[in-house]
């Protein structure tokens, strides 16, 4: 996958450029959906399908029709998917601004808790572990979790 | 499909690496992928509605060196997914597009090798329905003093198994300018729509271009063509499935008596007792499906010989000069009555008017859906559209139903006051 240039990089250029025609013709900017994003990281790490679901904890069917790019995803669900794709922090949010979501906001104590998460390396379950130690609502509901590695 | 078997169907999938895409149509995607064990083959992702796994599976058990070799067939939510043996050569369509004539020889050679590939399939009940330039690979091999070419079938994305109940296919598929007339939806398939698509596609050979036209018979200009070969592509392009070769095998024994020039064809078969290529008395009762099977309709015959595909617009012209003409030929009616009836009675008789007139609206209304049905919503299939079709006549009909209510209680009221 190719490096992406930083949303705050092509800011600056944009907010330096003379018109909005000098910004649009010097930058490529990719139309893609999620499910394009999400198979090209999954290309870029080798990783199978499969692997991505059972690590996400997402349900098989639904996670199945996200990469097919016919089903939308909730904010929790592709901060799920963020974590079975062992994505960075970078990643991650472009994932959830692509899912139409917000982005994680680190004044937000649970989104802090991600964040330091998804930036450590953690697993989704590690994540709803320590989201579960500081009192803060799991990714995957608690009933759901038994299965959890 | 419960998770686990969805799980494996993904673990599978994965597993092959998509070398490139090579089609991406309404029928499915085709992929050229690479196993595990470095194997090349064809991945078909053929969308559920369409797939039809007994044919794959017919095929899976078929060996035939002219048809692609099945290695593996399973199941994603919403395809049915077939990885079958990658067929390397150079496909019709690519000869046709070098806009070159092949010499009658190879061009019958061809024939013959797709009547084999086909008559095999139809051995187990398989109708390939889309047999065209795309589809039909000519394999070289190396071989002692040259090249030995192999004629290959190939892409049964939208095959089917032949169905003795069934009286039309479920969804018109095929390719322009080689599907048969049957195949738009007028009757089932068998296996004389793939001898009308071999018939087709060999005066393409011959004519070294694509089709022209829908249907019928397309012949070379220079009019060189051998007259026995002439009769054998006419009846082979026969309009009336009852009227072609009833298999590919009898089709190909009649081209091969053409190659070794001692063709006799008899093109008004299905009147006269007749010998075919074998020296065996045909008679009618031979027929693989009786010539009362295909039951077009006038309209729909109609419709087929005109050769255009309907647009929008032209439907649209068509529902709103139909739905006026009606509406106006009953206010004619209407007036009628009210005109002939005796003077004395000339006000009930125009109370009649309304029921008349919402009647005729009924009635157009009625027409104007089924027309509307049959061209747009049937051949398109879209959900959407089906269910936009439905409210739209649920509207129209339960307005014209009060109108009719409420004329025929003027009417009573009308009656009653008289």
């Amino acid at each position: 996958m190719q490096p992406e240039r930083l949303t705050d990089d092509l800011l600056e250029q944009l907010l330096s450029s003379t018109s909005p025609e000098a910004y649009l013709s010097s930058v490529e900017l990719p139309e893609r959906t999620l499910a394009d994003y999400a198979r090209a990281l999954l290309a870029d790490r080798g990783m199978k399908r499969a692997d991505v679901i059972r690590a996400s904890g997402l349900n098989t069917t639904f996670a199945y029709q996200v990469f097919q790019g016919v089903r939308h995803i909730g904010r929790d669900n592709a901060i799920m998917l963020a974590f079975g794709l062992r994505c960075t922090l970078v990643e991650a949010q472009r994932l959830l601004r692509l899912a139409g979501a917000s982005e994680l906001w680190c004044k937000v104590r649970r989104d802090a808790i991600i964040i330091y998460c998804l930036n450590e390396g953690m697993t989704r379950a590690q994540c709803d572990d320590e989201l579960y130690r500081l009192g803060e609502k799991t990714l995957v509901a608690p009933e759901e979790r038994d299965g959890d590695v | 499909m419960t998770d686990a078997e969805l799980m494996a169907a993904l673990e599978l999938d994965d597993s092959y690496e998509v070398l490139r895409v090579l089609a991406r149509k309404p029928q499915g995607d085709t992929e050229l992928v690479r196993s595990l064990q470095g194997r090349v083959f064809v991945r078909k992702r053929i969308p559920r509605e369409l797939g039809n796994r007994d044919a794959w599976e017919a095929l899976a058990n078929l060996r035939h060196n002219q048809l692609p070799r099945v290695e593996r067939i399973y199941d994603l939510p919403d395809q049915l997914v077939v990885v079958c043996e990658y067929i390397e050569g150079v496909s019709v369509r690519e000869m046709l597009d070098r806009g070159t004539p092949l010499p009658v020889e190879d061009a019958l050679d061809i024939a013959i090798g797709l009547c084999d590939a086909a008559s095999a399939l139809h051995g187990v009940g398989i109708i390939h329905r889309d047999i065209s330039p795309g589809n039909v690979v000519i394999r070289f091999a190396a071989v002692a003093g040259g090249l030995r070419s192999r004629t290959c079938l190939i892409d049964l994305g939208v095959a089917r198994m032949h169905d003795e109940e069934a009286r039309r296919d479920t969804t018109p598929l095929g390719t322009w300018g080689f599907a048969a007339p049957e195949q738009y939806g007028f009757a089932q398939s068998d296996a004389r729509s793939d001898v009308y698509a071999i018939g087709r596609l060999l005066s393409c050979l011959l004519r070294g271009s694509m089709p022209v036209e829908a249907d019928g018979l397309e012949l070379p200009e220079d009019e060189s063509l051998p007259e026995p070969l002439r009769a054998v592509m006419e009846r082979a392009c026969a309009f009336e499935p009852s009227a072609r070769y009833q298999t590919a095998a009898d089709f190909a024994a009649s081209l091969i008596g053409v190659r070794s020039g001692s063709a006799s064809v008899d093109s008004s078969h299905k009147h006269d007792v007749s010998n075919d290529d074998n020296g065996h008395a045909w008679t009618p009762e031979e027929e693989s499906v009786p010539a009362e099977s295909f039951s077009m309709s006038v309209a729909d015959r109609i419709r087929f010989m005109r050769r255009q595909p309907l647009t929008w617009r032209k439907v649209l012209t068509q529902l709103v000069l139909l739905a006026s003409g009606l509406w106006v030929a009953f206010i004619v009616l209407a007036d009628l009555i009210t005109w002939v009836a005796p003077k004395d009675n000339r006000m009930l008789a125009a109370s009649f008017s309304g029921p008349v007139f919402a009647l005729g609206a009924l009635v157009a209304a009625w027409i104007v859906l089924r027309h509307y049905t049959d061209n747009i919503i049937r051949p398109h299939s879209r959900p959407l559209w089906t269910l936009i079709a439905l409210l739209v006549a649920t509207v129209i009909l339960v307005l014209l139903g009060l109108i009719l209510v409420v004329a025929v209680a003027m009417l009573a009221l009308g009656v009653q006051g008289e």
